[in-house]
């Protein structure tokens, strides 16, 4: 007769030989246990997994790949090998592209139209390219790029979320795959304790060594197919959008949020709704906080510590905003401070290997046009400037001997 | 002095058991892992 939890335990050692009955029993059992995952992962093999396959077919050169993995998958990203090639991994949000009705594409793409090679090799572009990256998604980018051993490193730092403490870090799948990069930097532990969960770390660690674990976001997308056939449910309509300005309230605009930043935009705004685009966009940018006062800071700080110890020509610029934006009264020294307080955190990481060019790019630039506020339409001038900017680092680093970029294939003449 | 005898046929069932529990915990441990993770695509609606 089964009374109390002893019983049980008597039954469970007659039963089963005294199963777990001592440490080295459990010992036992978590040993087999992760020589079952390690089997599971052999045995079950996850399908492979194509980075940016959407953004890639609009790519039309293959030395040119988005290497960002799915904004689930915590993988992260997939580069490839090639030793032959001379390879830049470039880390940027949305800015990276060119975004126009005639015209979709990546900014460093375009940049290597004008730089096909770099002393006889080719280049290939490894695009880090993370859509609505937020600053602690740069420095996590950074990071796992800075591990493949890349020959050069370029950084896109959008000013409008640089010092932006309402949205820090939005690609929380990066936290697990970059724990094991950033824990070997002390000075980054208190943005690990910040950021990452228990699961982040104990993941992070386990899925580099058992493909069962790492690799469970494409397990995920094979069940959930299979899985698909057996529900009863029907595949649901649409989310509602919102046409023009809807209630925020409405389901439409609940609907549209697709981050907790949105809901705070919404219900908080930082400018009145019903003011002018420039304005509201000033709005956004007065909330950053360039007074050394926000965690922002501390990212920024060791992003730039790995880029000037990454011992490879490295470059972080700040990408042009709309000339829109300067309409607004104020805005010209909202953006300076933020440029300001960049030198100043880039002035303490000094090094040969890295140029920081903290002023904003379009100050230095024939008047660019924009899709919006951060989105360029035509990317001529700027990709001329960056181009420029990558020969000059290369040359100055020595690591060629002679780096002329080509004409803007676009240009009219 | 006499060795300890290993006496392998009465601990065999254990160690089997042991195994068993063991796979059975992996498979449950990749399982939950994977219903853990989105693997709905993700689709970025702002900027």
């Amino acid at each position: 007769m089964i009374r109390n939890v002893k019983d049980v335990s008597d039954l469970l050692d007659r039963r089963l030989g005294g199963v777990g009955a001592g440490a080295l029993s459990l010992l036992r059992i978590v040993a087999w246990t992760l020589v079952g995952l390690l089997v599971i992962g052999t045995v079950v093999r996850a399908p492979a997994v194509r980075p940016g396959a959407a953004y890639n077919k609009k790519i039309k050169t293959t030395w040119v790949r988005d290497v960002t993995l799915d904004k689930n998958d915590p993988r992260g990203f997939k580069t490839r090998k090639d030793r032959k090639a001379f390879t830049i991994a470039w880390i940027g949000p949305s800015t990276l592209q060119n975004i126009s009705p005639e015209r979709y594409s990546f900014i460093p793409a375009d940049v290597r139209e004008r730089i096909p090679e770099v002393n006889g090799r080719p280049v290939k572009i490894d695009m880090y390219f993370l859509s609505g990256a937020r600053v602690m998604d740069l420095y996590a980018a950074t990071a796992n790029a800075l591990a493949t051993k890349p020959d050069m490193v370029m950084v896109d730092l959008n000013p409008i979320w640089l010092f932006n403490d309402t949205a820090i870090t939005s690609w929380t799948n990066l936290n697990g795959v970059s724990f094991r990069h950033l824990v070997g930097d002390p000075a980054s532990w208190p943005l690990l304790a910040a950021f990452d969960q228990p699961q982040d770390v104990v993941l992070g660690l386990a899925g580099a060594k058992l493909p069962a674990l790492g690799d469970r976001w494409s397990y995920a997308q094979k069940l959930r197919e299979e899985l698909t056939h057996l529900s009863a449910l029907d595949i649901p309509s649409p989310a509602p959008t919102p046409t023009g300005r809807t209630d925020p309230k409405s389901l439409a605009a609940v609907a549209a949020m697709s981050a907790p930043l949105d809901f705070w935009q919404l219900f908080r705004p930082p400018a009145d709704p019903r003011s002018d685009r420039a304005t509201r966009q000033l709005g956004l940018l007065r909330q950053s906080r360039p007074d050394g006062s926000v965690l922002n800071d501390l990212v920024v700080d060791r992003l730039l510590a790995a880029l000037a110890g990454a011992g490879v020509p490295a470059i972080a610029y700040v990408p042009p905003v709309s000339p829109e934006l300067f309409q607004a009264q104020g805005a010209d020294e909202a953006l300076s401070r933020i440029e300001q307080h960049l030198a100043e955190l880039a002035a303490q990481h000094r090094s040969p290997t890295l140029v920081v060019k903290s002023e904003e790019a379009g100050r230095g630039l024939p008047p660019l046009t924009f899709n919006d506020l951060v989105h360029l339409a035509e990317d001529g001038p700027f990709v001329t400037y960056l181009s420029d900017l990558i020969c000059g680092q290369l040359l100055a680093q020595r690591v060629t001997t002679s780096c002329v970029p080509g004409p803007d294939p676009r240009a009219t003449p | 002095m006499k060795r300890p005898r290993l006496d392998l046929p009465r601990r065999l069932p254990r160690y089997v058991v042991e195994l068993v529990i063991g796979f059975v915990l992996a498979g449950l441990v990749t399982l939950a892992f994977t219903a853990s993770v989105s693997s709905v695509p993700f689709i970025y609606q702002g900027f």
